[in-house]
């Protein structure tokens, strides 16, 4: 038990009189990329809520470990919610800014860390400057400059275009890798799901329930998510998953 | 036919593109500083037309000026005005308690307007208190304002406060209302406490709305400012107007109103200036197209 950064146990989410989810039970590992996928409505981004402590289940525990331990969150969503009037190196520096560290400090960090993420040259540019790419990049490095212990992303890339998803997963999983934390990612694509977590959770919906857990093995390779749509073995787990959501 | 062309050029990669982006965005603001410029010939030629046909008219003997003024009246009055110093010294005094009450009255509108955002319970506690000023008549109250702040500068200054407050305290608390929850709750994910919250989002979240408010209630303090000076004054813009307008002397009152005008188009600009600076990044998305 030691082991999981995050454990629901028997977890059911009511909002009135709607069920959203149901008998919801999973661990995840320290260190591991978890995945969910499931239908539109099935209640996956409630499991991210709950897991970040915005709102609490109706019956069932959640267990946070760095909730409750430093807090170090990192929680990305589908809009970039970049602030307009910030430029990159302003937006990217409010992750600290929230947690306390002064201004000209965080700034200063933020500045260092925009190469990591390909922003070099957009320093001063305003998000209504930038591609849909670009704002993602700068949403992401929001997101990792307080050096998140768990990251929850949702659907943090389905808004863009396949090469840039593609380079930008490469991207995440080399920036998590070396960070050491937990993951936990809504993704609509189960190609992504497949391609870099360790662990995909599949659900069904109305109400929303676990149908399926899959340890995958191609994430652990380190090949970038590319090369690793090619690995033997890929689409068979991509076949299963599509019919196991379809049923 | 140039669309044509654009249409089969291949979208050319990098620097080429942005410069050809950076081209465009000079052609928009050459078009928009040239249809301004077409704007204000139109507003000049329009104006001129209508003085010709008020000042032909009264000459001609079909509109009595005893009645309705004439611009040639009205501009010898301007210029015995400024030569004698006293619509300027009155235009001064009505601008500075306009002035004056146009920043208090929106630093407290503003400033409550947004503090409300922290307290559910103190925003409905005031909400039927913010609804029942904003229907007082505000010349209703400059009687008992005078008497409270006497019959000098302050009692104007008062008035042209309080015909601000109320206006700039909603807009300000609509902006902070309008703060994107998801932003709220990805700040909160991220560990800030909510004054935090109200300092890096809900504060900046509400300069645009604070900036609508500066620009509605421009003239709404000069009105209050010389409604003041209605009721009881020795000099300014209004006791111009009340003056005159006791002798039914109609040129001199339509020349007051001409600079009581040009002062609310002057705070308007300056107001407008601030805007672009405050709001530097607005005018960029705009002009990004
Ligand atoms: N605050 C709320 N009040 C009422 N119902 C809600 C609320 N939040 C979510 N729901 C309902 O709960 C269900 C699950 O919502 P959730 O957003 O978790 O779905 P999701 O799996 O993330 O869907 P999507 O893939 O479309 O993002 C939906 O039917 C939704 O309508
Ligand atoms: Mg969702």
């Amino acid at each position: 038990m030691t082991s999981a950064a995050v454990a629901l146990d028997d977890v059911t989410v009511r909002f009135g009189d709607y069920t959203a989810v149901e008998n919801v039970s999973f661990e995840v590992p320290e260190g591991a990329f978890l995945s969910i996928v499931g239908p539109s409505g099935c209640g996956k981004s409630t499991l991210l809520n709950l897991i970040s402590g915005l709102g609490g289940p109706a019956s069932g525990t959640v267990h946070n470990a760095i909730l409750a331990g430093d807090r170090r969150i990192g929680y990305m969503f589908q809009r970039d919610l970049l602030l307009d009037w910030r430029t990159v190196t302003q937006n990217v520096a409010l992750g600290l800014e929230a947690q306390g560290t002064p201004r000209r400090a965080a700034r200063a960090k933020s500045a260092e860390l925009l190469p990591t993420y390909g922003l070099e040259g957009f320093e001063s540019f305003y998000p209504c400057q930038l591609s849909g790419g670009m704002r993602q990049r700068a949403a992401f490095a929001r997101t990792m400059s307080t050096e998140p212990a768990l990251l929850l992303l949702d659907e943090p890339f389905s808004a863009l275009d396949y090469q840039t998803k593609l380079k930008l997963e490469a991207e995440l999983l080399l920036v998590f890798r070396r960070s050491g934390g937990t993951a936990v990612m809504v993704t609509h694509d189960i190609d992504e799901a497949v391609a870099v977590s360790d662990v995909v959770l599949v659900m069904s919906g109305r109400p929303g329930r676990i149908a399926a857990v899959h340890e995958v093995p191609f994430a652990a390779t380190g090949l970038p998510p590319v090369e690793v749509r090619e690995a033997e073995g890929f689409g068979h787990y991509v076949r299963t998953i599509w019919q196991e959501i379809e049923s | 036919m140039t669309t044509d062309q654009e249409l089969s050029r291949p979208p050319a990669p990098g620097p080429q593109a942005l410069g050809r982006r950076r081209a465009r965005k000079q052609d928009a603001a050459g078009r928009r500083h040239r249809s301004i410029a077409v704007a204000i010939v139109l507003d000049v030629v329009l104006l001129v037309i209508g003085l010709a046909a008020w000042q032909f008219a009264v000459d001609a003997g079909s509109v009595s000026s005893l009645l309705y003024g004439s611009p040639e009246l009205i501009w010898q009055t301007v210029v015995r005005g400024i030569g004698s110093g006293g619509m300027i010294s009155d235009a001064i005094t009505t601008a500075l308690e306009a002035l004056v009450g146009f920043v208090i009255g929106n630093v407290i509108g503003a400033t409550v307007g947004v503090g409300l955002w922290y307290s559910r319970l103190v925003e409905q506690m005031l909400r039927p208190v913010i609804a029942f000023l904003g229907a007082t008549p505000i010349a209703a109250l400059a009687p008992i304002i005078i008497v409270w702040a006497g019959t000098g500068v302050s009692s104007k200054v008062t008035m042209s406060a309080a015909s601000v407050v109320v206006t700039a305290l909603v807009l300000a608390f609509d902006g902070a209302r309008g703060t994107d929850p998801l932003q709220i709750r990805m700040l909160r994910s991220m560990g800030a406490p909510t004054w935090r919250i109200f300092r890096l989002l809900v504060l900046p979240s509400s300069v645009t709305s604070i900036c609508g408010g500066l620009r509605l209630t421009a003239g709404l303090a000069l009105i209050g400012a010389i409604i003041g000076e209605f009721i009881s004054s020795d000099s300014g813009l209004g006791h111009a107007i009340l003056i005159a307008g006791s002798l039914y002397d109609v040129p001199t009152v339509l020349a007051n109103l001409i600079v009581v005008g040009l002062l609310s188009l002057a705070l308007l600009g300056a107001v407008g200036r601030l805007e672009r600076l405050i709001l530097r990044w607005r005018f960029l998305a705009l002009s990004g197209g």
